[in-house]
This record gives structure tokens, sequence and C-alpha cells, in this order.
């Protein structure tokens, strides 16, 4: 089954001829650079079993959607037990399907990116980070022009400085 | 395996410290080796290239970002001496402001280290994908280095997966076309 292709920034649908081009071009969305290179891979089926389940045991930790099967772990960001079947593994990351798909409503609906930014690799801005050093190097910049004007004035005040 | 090993481009400061820090990649006859050292964790990932299916390239502003900051840096530095020798009123004294120690010290560095950064080009962010995973090579975070790394690993990985079965290979224009957002 073919996947549709989405920019690792905006999750937007690249050009359908994106993949066969072999030099960086501009996402028709956010227009950010970008370079696809698709393999065959891409177009094959699955290969590998589905994972089993391990049935649950007296006591143990079931799975949210599956009470008789034992949790493997917890989705990332809602907390709830998954089983083998449910739990996606994203980036390092575990999620459960509910999740998954609220993201992907999100990024369609262009409200929100998913919060880890973890989906497709997407990548954005940490804007505070951004902030505090533009106000940092504008701060660096600010003083010494400040020290500059004030002995300019001086000199022309006779004053000793 | 020594002699089947070959480095691909990227992760510099890898291998000039001795892989004391640093993320490198690897490639060998069926796989990628993403060898990834924090100093105190080593982190070796194998991706082999039948696995992969996409490898996407996304140019970053970080190269903008460096350059500007270092720059501003530099000036700050080369206004805060001028002014400070306006103040001292030893501006036309040896030297002037350009070969004052203070300047060459910290003014010269940062200049230099702007410089370095334009010449080494942008920057970008490399994502190889397999169907079960996603890994940022951080080790390809130029542009320049990036596509040569990507000249070496794409004839390898289509040579792998040259006996695949591809079930659609060919877009279905139709319905990508309805997909893509029209002109507002």
């Amino acid at each position: 089954m073919k996947r549709p292709q989405t920019c690792p920034r905006c999750s937007g649908p690249l050009r359908p001829d994106a993949a066969g081009l072999k030099t960086l071009t501009p996402c028709p969305a956010c227009r950010t650079p970008i370079l696809v290179l698709d393999f065959p891979a891409l177009y094959t089926s699955p290969s590998a079993p589905p994972a089993r389940p391990v049935p649950a045991m007296e006591g143990a930790a079931t799975c949210f959607y599956h009470e008789k099967h034992t949790a493997e772990a917890p989705c990332c960001h809602c907390g709830r037990y998954l089983c083998a079947v449910c739990a996606v593994y994203l980036g390092g990351k575990v999620y459960c399907t509910a999740c998954l798909e609220r993201f992907d409503e999100q990024v369609r609906a262009g409200k929100d990116q998913d919060p880890d930014n973890i989906l497709m690799g997407a990548q954005r801005w940490n804007y505070t980070t951004l902030v505090l050093l533009g106000v940092l190097v504008l701060g660096f910049l600010a003083l010494p022009i400040i020290a500059f004007l004030i002995a300019f004035f001086l000199s022309f005040s006779g004053a000793p400085i | 395996m020594a002699d089947t090993m070959k480095n691909i481009p990227g992760g510099l400061m890898a291998r000039l410290v001795g892989h004391a820090q640093g993320y490198a990649l690897h490639l060998t006859p069926d796989h990628v080796l993403c060898r990834g050292n924090t100093g105190l964790t080593y982190q070796h990932r194998r991706l082999f290239l039948v696995d992969i299916e996409q490898i996407t390239l996304q140019r970053t502003r970080r190269a903008l970002l460096i350059t500007a900051v270092l720059a501003s840096l530099a000036l700050g530095v080369l206004v805060l001496t001028y002014a400070v020798l306006a103040l001292t009123e030893s501006l036309n004294g040896p030297g002037g402001i350009f070969l004052n120690p203070v300047t060459l010290l910290i003014t010269a560095p940062l200049c230099g280290g702007a410089i370095l950064n334009v010449l080494m080009g942008a920057t970008c962010r490399t994502i190889i994908r397999t169907r079960a995973h996603s890994e940022h090579v951080k080790s390809l975070s130029r542009e320049r280095i990036a596509l040569r790394a990507l000249k070496m690993l794409e004839p390898a990985i289509r040579e792998a997966q040259r006996g695949l079965a591809v079930e659609r290979a060919v877009p279905d224009t139709e319905q990508e076309d309805d997909a893509l957002p029209g002109p507002e």
C-alpha cells in the first residue's frame, strides 16, 4: 500500500513528483526546501508477522483496550496501558492509536502539531529559546551603544571622564 | 568486516576526537551502522538497507542563526571596545581599535567562527525512515555533506532492494492531486 508523502516540518502533502527530484525543492505548504528519496521498500507489504499479545495473568496489568492481554507499555501521551497489539512505537516512544488519530486530525485541521513533534520527524522552533537569545543579543548590543553615547555627550560637555 | 565497512561523510568531530563524542554513519554491505556517543554512553543502531523506505533532507535555518549570533557578538565586542577606548581617550593610541588585544582575542575568533560557518554551507535535518523507526542522522547536518552521503547511500539501498516486489511503483497521480490543497 502506498503511503502519502508528507513534509517532515508541517506534515502537509508534498508534490507527487517530489520523490523523483534530486535537489531540495520547497514544500507547497510551508515553503521549506526539502528533498525526499523514496525506495522500493516503501511500496511493499510488511513481511514481519504481527505482534502476538501475551495473555493476562491473575493480578497483572492489562491493556486498556483488551482486558485479556498483558500490558506491555503505557502510551506516553495519555498514559493508558497498551498490549503488543495496541502499542505503536514511534521515535523511541510508545503511542496508542487513539492519540495518533487525534494528532493526525489536529495536524490535518491545521490547529496544532503533535506535542512531541515526533510524528513524521516534525521539527519546530523553540520560540522561548529564540526570544531569550534575541533579548540577550540585543542587550549585549545596546549596552556598549549606551556607553558610547554617554561618552560622546560627556566629551561635549567638557566634564572630566 | 573492517574491509567492507565504509565511512559515510559527516561526523567530522566524531572522527577527529577519536570517537569520544558525536555521531557517525558507516556503510556495510547489508546495513548502515549509526553510531552515537554522548561521551558516557554508546548507541549503535543498525538500519538494514532492505528496510529503508525513505530518506528526507529538510533545510533548516540553524546556520543563519549561528552566523547572526556570532556576528552580533563580534560587533558588540567591537562597539564596546570602541566605547572604552573613547572613554579613556586612547582611541588614537598605538594599534587603534582593530589591533587592540581585546579586539583580537575576542572578536577575531567570533568572526572566524562566523566565516567558517558560512563556508560550511546551509544546515539541514536528515531523517532515515524504516517501517518501524525514524532515525535523525545528526552527522548529516550540513546540506553539502548530506548530499554527498546520499550519493553513496542511494545506490547501495537500491541495489539491496532490487529484488523487492513493488506493489505500486507508479504513483496514483489522480488521488494525490485530490489530496493536495488547491490554489487559494
